[in-house]
């Protein structure tokens, strides 16, 4: 068990859906939202979160917390997101096991690190300054990547397994992300689910993504791919009840279409978590 | 000294890698040997395929975005050209800060030294306008203090009106633009032709030939003509308007905290046109045109819930 919240199913909260979702109930069990786009003064984006927070459990997920730069941490940058943390009391709040900048300057891309030990005791370092300093612990994303550095001496799922034990944070698990990477280095994706230690694991990710011939790319502007399903129970079966969201960024369906999905991904959790019983009893 | 001196190396070497303007392989063979010497190659890909991957997601993403925020500015230009634009812009204004939000706070004045101000000089102006919309999207909410309304104002003692000392919400900017980029604005609104041209995704590496097809938008050029402008956000839309020098005067005033007695000073000043001493019936036709007007301004300003009283606390700092 991780002891975090049993959220269920959610989904990405974004602008297309706004007056949909603050029209009514939905079929949707809860929304993660992107930290930034909300870490400002006021507006329309504060004023339907606060609304829709009076209605569903919501998760913090950041994209620029430069957890792996070697530029100093950004304090302005952390203290904003703990006062947004304050007012939407999130169920957890993640960002990316990854960096986005370097020199002051910032890519705005989720960019994979040489996974060293080196690397390893700065990030771990880092984990646990910011959880300092928001006072909460947070979960750390594995990224997609399409390339290793010619220094790295850990492979990616022992070092994300390794930055979780020894900084005390959780996981969220991007099963999209293990795919596409596993596509792009040529290793096993249940190599990977195999290595995680399951009472990190917070929450899992779904998204679509392209096949551009000579790579995958995470684009998040497609259906869950039915491989990523099939590795998506395999990582159910493994870590159990984990509350898993939907990320759809790019070609963003109608409101109906994307709360199916979220259907599918519940319907695939029960199925693999009642198969997983059942093996259990017949054993 | 960085506590990681290797893991430092690398990223700054990823970094000049992937933010090259022409991508890592145009940049000589020495860039080629940087980039093999950093990341791996395999069957699949080469170490400068790779981090082209990057480079393209850098680029296009970061365009996408000041597209979203600059959507008239791109169909003025046309695509190619923003994409050029923006080629530049991103050379000398690389992301320094965590939102992206910020990332075309220079844009305006960028394209006022651009080459394309020579075939476009209202293109800044124009910028101008659309940076205005989106930088009061979210700025702070008017609360405390809130908009005044008119039973605030009537419920005053008529002797309080003059010293009560007024401001504007926080969602407002007032614009003195050489170019009549309302006009321009409000061709391309209605040709239809300002669409947001892409998410701000990934997939956009993916298509990017499409953006750069994007034909200018064949509106004409605005008129050249001193143009003020009132930009504020009602309601959590935002809303702006071409305004007269009185108002823009006012406002002005407004946004360093006045009282009435002082606005009506500056309208006075606006009806009498600067003329020095006037007949006592002159005079006196002219205050009461002056308070007419500033009774129109004031109305309007209500209408839209753009004053506030002044905060002791600003009243302090200014």
């Amino acid at each position: 068990m991780t002891g975090q919240a049993v959220l269920g199913q959610g989904v990405g909260l974004r602008r297309d859906h706004f007056e949909r979702v603050l029209s009514g109930p939905t079929r949707v069990a809860w929304f993660e939202v992107i930290s930034e786009n909300f870490m400002v003064k006021g507006g329309r984006p504060l004023e339907v979160l606060d609304r829709v927070r009076r209605d569903y459990p919501i998760v913090l997920h950041g994209v620029s917390m430069n957890i792996g730069s070697t530029d100093p941490l950004n304090l302005d940058y952390l203290d904003r997101l703990g006062a947004l943390a304050s007012r939407v009391q999130p169920a957890w709040v993640s960002d990316h096991l990854c960096w986005t900048g370097v020199g002051g300057h910032n890519a705005h891309d989720l960019l994979p690190l040489p996974y060293t030990e080196e690397t390893l005791a700065h990030v771990v370092d880092r984990v646990r300054r910011v959880q300092d300093r928001l006072g909460r612990r947070i979960a750390l994303e594995n990224v997609s990547s399409y390339l290793t550095y010619q220094a790295s001496a850990l492979t990616e799922w022992d070092f994300l397994a390794q930055v979780a034990e020894r900084a005390d944070c959780g996981i969220l698990l991007d099963v999209n992300n293990i795919f596409v990477s596993a596509r792009n280095h040529g290793f096993e994706p249940e190599t990977y689910l195999a290595a995680i230690p399951a009472g990190r694991v917070w929450q899992f990710h779904l998204a679509g993504h392209s096949d551009l011939g000579g790579y995958l790319l995470d684009t998040h502007d497609h259906p869950v791919r039915d491989e990523v399903w099939t590795l998506y129970r395999s990582a159910v079966e493994r870590f159990g009840d984990v509350a898993t969201l939907i990320e759809w960024d790019g070609n963003i369906p109608a409101w109906d279409r994307l709360e199916q999905e979220s259907l599918r991904a519940g319907a695939i959790q029960s199925e693999a978590l009642h198969d997983g019983r059942s093996d259990a009893v017949g054993a | 000294m960085p506590s990681a001196p290797e893991l430092s190396r690398a990223q700054r070497n990823l970094w000049d890698l992937i933010t090259a303007p022409e991508g890592v392989a145009s940049t000589g063979p020495e860039a080629i040997e940087r980039a093999r010497r950093l990341v791996r190659s395999d069957e699949r890909l080469d170490a400068v395929e790779r981090l082209d991957i990057y480079a393209n997601m850098y680029f296009y993403r970061l365009r996408d975005c000041l597209a979203e925020d600059f959507p008239k500015v791109v169909a003025m230009a046309g695509g190619a050209a923003f994409h050029n634009l923006i080629t530049d812009y991103l050379l000398a204004h690389p992301s320094s800060c965590w939102s992206l939000r910020e990332l075309g706070r220079a844009l305006p004045e960028f394209i006022a030294r651009h080459e394309l101000a020579g075939t476009h000089p209202f293109l800044a102006d124009l910028a101008l306008l659309e940076w205005a919309r989106d930088d009061i999207f979210d700025e702070t909410d008017a609360t405390d203090p809130a908009p005044l309304s008119r039973a605030d104002i009537a419920a005053l003692n008529p002797g309080q009106l003059d010293s009560l000392e007024l401001s504007v919400i926080p969602a407002f900017r007032l614009l003195d633009l050489e170019w009549d980029a309302a006009q321009a604005w409000r061709q391309i609104e209605r040709s239809g032709e300002a669409a947001p041209p892409a998410g701000i995704n990934s997939a956009a590496a993916v298509d990017h030939g499409h953006f750069e097809d994007l034909p200018p938008a064949g509106a004409a050029p605005p008129p050249r003509t001193q143009t003020r402008i009132r930009v504020w956000r009602r309601a959590g839309r935002v809303y702006h308007r071409v305004i007269e020098g009185d108002e823009h005067a006012c406002l002005e005033a407004l946004t360093r905290g006045a009282t009435l007695a002082r606005l009506g000073e500056i309208v006075f000043e606006s009806v009498t046109g600067g003329a020095g001493v006037l007949g006592v019936t002159a005079e006196r036709a002219r205050q009461q045109a002056a308070i007419r007007r500033l009774g129109t301004l004031v109305e309007s300003w209500l209408e839209e819930s753009l004053l506030v009283r002044l905060s002791a606390s600003a009243r302090t700092a200014s």
